[in-house]
């Protein structure tokens, strides 16, 4: 097979059994591998009631047949499991150095089952595969375990762990790989933390055979392409927190909890301000030429201090404007907290937002949490991300998720998200078919499984309104299985989402890898397909239409002023076309029909 | 006149490409695999994360590489400047590879290997950042300086 290693890796933590499994054929072409493949052996193997924190959960890492190949931006790989943050089923990824070594080492996947009697990390050496004791380790923080698994493995070994938010099963903890790159989203670490598995080290040699490297070498042409279009020039200049502008000027920067879509110290912590202050260097993930990590150091004399990675833009957006954080520095350490402590900085935001809301609405004070907790505190902040990561006082409480809290203090609504999990950085006001995506995404609020942003905000390939919800069920759907596939093949959205041809790039890239002729057509099927199998696997959990849901704040509290004011998402119409485009049930559901049609059983 | 391989700083951010597409060169049996374990290009990096530095033979005036083969398996053509190994004769000592003081020399399956300077190097082509460049240049200063003052 190209593109394919052919192995999948089984270890049952309970009894340390280690075993390998060729990769079945017809598995690969229909779920392709990633995101995809991953889902497919969640779907057959997973008790759908489990708890999610029990050992019975499943806990798979997974790359794809275009993870390492000439394939645009190609260093990428997913975890796949049952959420502890939402009870759904998620898909987070991560890019960096991690995931060229993975697949080098000859393996698809990587399925893990049970539970550890003792904290343990696993050791792959190429076909070498062993289980070690993580005693001494559990406990670090990423950046120091991941020096620590290195210096007791190989110097060319990459790591993926998580901190002590994953083993104190914070229900947002993050796997962090190469010291700075998270799988933040959906409580992934809280997973691997519940089965005493503090890391993953891999050292691989191997190579991934391709079928036709002189089409793939056209990658470097699109490259030279997307570098020159005015937002790939711009990503790579000034990364991710480029959007910390657009969003703004689009008055779609979640600000205050979501109550307004402008920051006005938006200037203070955009890409342009991190470039003046913070910036050492911007860096790669691997096979990628668009070099949106940003290297950072806090500056001497500042109130703070710390290296590390980031901030990211959704972190620029969730502990900054919607907490009204307007402080760099403060912002950069909240975010290197957050990553060595191994937590997601989105969920993180959205629940500190949540908690500045109850406070100020008096239903959390000061005795519940030990200080105040006021819009703009960056200290207190810090300090309850410590606390959470650590699970120490309230922090356990919040280390629950946002939602929880919201619940537990009678007003759930009050916190920004869907089916659990945080938005994105992107206000469903004023962007309704990415509203539409939070709603009906499997695995709650997020942009990576659909988002519209080159559509609704950047006008490619063609300007829509983002303000109403003409067309929006089609785009949402067009979105959702674009990003289904990107993830499957082991990509990374950005440029794929970026160029207006993506998909058919995508195609081409495909055919060349795996000699196999795919059509344009052929990968949205795919990607269809994906998107379908994880909304079946989720009704078999529970979940339903009746969970596609939005806070009021988004359906009845319209924006107040600026760009959309005056604008709220109606929901309801949006959903009844977005399910019959499906062609699913008008309660959400996937029809038999529909599976039928997409081969799933 | 040395044909080459150079190099800048500057413009690296560590993508590993280069290593990527130098692989597919060494493919045997008409299979092609992306391998950057067996490229003659490699990038390393510093412990902070700040320095990215690809390992790309110089092809040296006078190799020491080529010094200290007990085997004379080195070679330095004249005409082109391009120093090359023997894999047949090499015997795997390493003798080369502590000699060379840029750390540009690698083993591969048991055999020393190196940048012999490809016609059209894939490298170069996939560099989508531009950092690297085939040049016709004796003048290695910059590079030595700086393999010598990173020490990766």
């Amino acid at each position: 097979m190209y593109g394919w290693m052919g192995t999948i890796l089984r270890v049952d933590l309970s009894s340390g059994k280690i075993e390998r499994e060729p990769l079945d054929e017809n598995l690969a072409r229909e779920y392709v591998g990633g995101r995809g493949l991953g889902m497919k052996i969640l779907y057959d193997e997973l008790n759908p009631g489990c708890d999610p924190l029990s050992p019975e959960n499943i806990l798979i890492f997974a790359n794809g047949p275009l993870t390492l190949t000439g394939a645009l931006s190609s260093g990428r790989y997913m975890v796949i499991t049952k959420s502890p943050l939402t009870g759904t089923i998620c898909s987070s990824n991560s890019g960096g150095y991690f995931p060229a070594a993975f697949k080098t080492a000859g393996y698809d996947a990587i399925v893990l089952k049970g539970k550890s009697e003792k904290p343990v990390y696993l050791w792959i050496d190429d076909d070498h595969v062993e289980l070690r004791a993580a005693g001494a380790i559990w406990g670090k923080d990423t950046r120091e375990a991941d020096r620590a698994i290195k210096r007791e493995t190989h110097k060319d070994a990459r790591v993926a762990c998580i901190g002590p938010a994953g083993e104190n099963l914070v229900r947002f903890a993050a796997i962090i790989n190469d010291a700075s790159r998270a799988a933040a989203r959906s409580g992934v670490g809280a997973v691997m933390g519940s089965k005493n598995l503090k890391g993953i080290a891999i050292r691989g040699t191997k190579g991934v055979r391709v079928h036709d490297p002189e089409e793939l070498l056209r990658a470097t042409v699109v490259a030279d392409h997307i570098k020159k279009t005015e937002l790939g020039e711009a990503f790579g200049e000034f990364g991710t927190p480029l959007f910390v502008d657009i969003m703004n000027a689009n008055n779609i920067m979640p600000t205050e909890n979501f109550r307004e879509g402008f920051f006005e110290d938006g200037d203070e912590i955009n890409g342009a301000e991190i470039i003046d202050r913070t910036l050492l260097r911007a860096k790669s993930c691997y096979a990628c030429c668009i070099n949106c990590g940003r290297n950072t150091k806090i500056p001497e004399g500042s109130k703070y201090s710390g290296r590390g990675d980031g901030p990211e833009y959704e972190t620029c957006f969730s502990l900054g404007s919607n907490i009204l954080v307007g402080d760099l520095d403060a912002l950069t350490k909240m975010n290197y907290i957050c990553n060595e402590l191994g937590m997601d900085t989105m969920d993180a935001g959205c629940t500190v937002s949540a908690i500045m809301e109850l406070f100020e609405e008096g239903l959390l004070n000061e005795e519940d949490i030990g200080f105040p907790m006021k819009w703009g505190d960056a200290d207190n902040t810090i300090r309850l991300l410590e606390m959470i990561g650590h699970a120490e006082g309230f922090g356990k409480e919040a280390g629950k998720g946002g939602y929880y809290l919201a619940g537990k203090c009678g007003r759930p609504e009050l916190f920004m998200g869907s089916k659990g999990q945080g938005f994105a950085g992107y206000h469903p006001r004023g962007m309704i078919g990415q509203a539409l995506i939070y709603a009906t995404s499997p695995e709650g609020g997020n942009h990576t499984t659909g988002n519209t942003i080159q559509p609704e905000i950047n006008g490619i390939p063609e300007p829509m309104d983002p303000l109403t919800g003409k067309g929006k069920p089609a785009l949402a759907i067009m979105r959702q299985d674009e990003s289904a596939i990107v993830e499957a093949c082991g990509l990374c959205v950005f440029p794929y989402m970026l160029i207006e041809t993506g998909i058919e790039i995508l195609a081409e890239y495909y055919t060349a890898v795996t000699g196999k002729y795919y059509t344009e057509w052929d990968i949205r099927k795919m990607g269809e397909r994906i998107f379908n199998l994880e909304r079946a696997l989720n009704h078999k959990i529970g979940f339903t239409g009746k969970d596609d849901t939005l806070p009021r704040r988004m359906t009845e509290e319209p924006h107040t002023e600026g760009i959309g004011e005056g604008n709220v998402v109606h929901l309801d119409e949006l959903l009844k076309e977005y399910y019959e485009l499906r062609g699913w049930t008008p309660d959400g559901v996937p029809s038999e029909e529909k599976l039928a049609e997409l081969g799933i059983s | 006149m040395g044909k080459r391989i150079s190099f800048e700083e500057e413009k690296c951010t560590n993508c590993n490409l280069c290593s990527m597409y130098c692989s597919l060169n060494f493919t045997r049996n008409g299979v092609y695999e992306y391998r950057p374990s067996i490229a003659r290009i490699r990038v390393s990096q510093n412990d902070d994360d700040t320095r990215y530095v690809a390992h790309v033979c110089l092809q040296c005036e006078s190799p020491a590489c080529m010094e200290a083969c007990p085997v004379d398996a080195i070679s330095k053509d004249q005409a082109t400047g391009i120093v090359s190994i023997d894999e047949e004769e090499c015997t795997g000592c390493e003798s080369c590879i502590d000699a060379c003081e840029f750390d540009c020399v690698f083993m591969v399956g048991g055999v020393a290997v190196k940048c012999e300077v490809c016609d059209d190097p894939l490298c170069v082509k996939a560099c989508a950042v531009k950092a690297l460049e085939l040049v016709d240049d004796d003048d290695v200063k910059d590079q030595e300086l700086l393999y010598r003052e990173v020490g990766l």
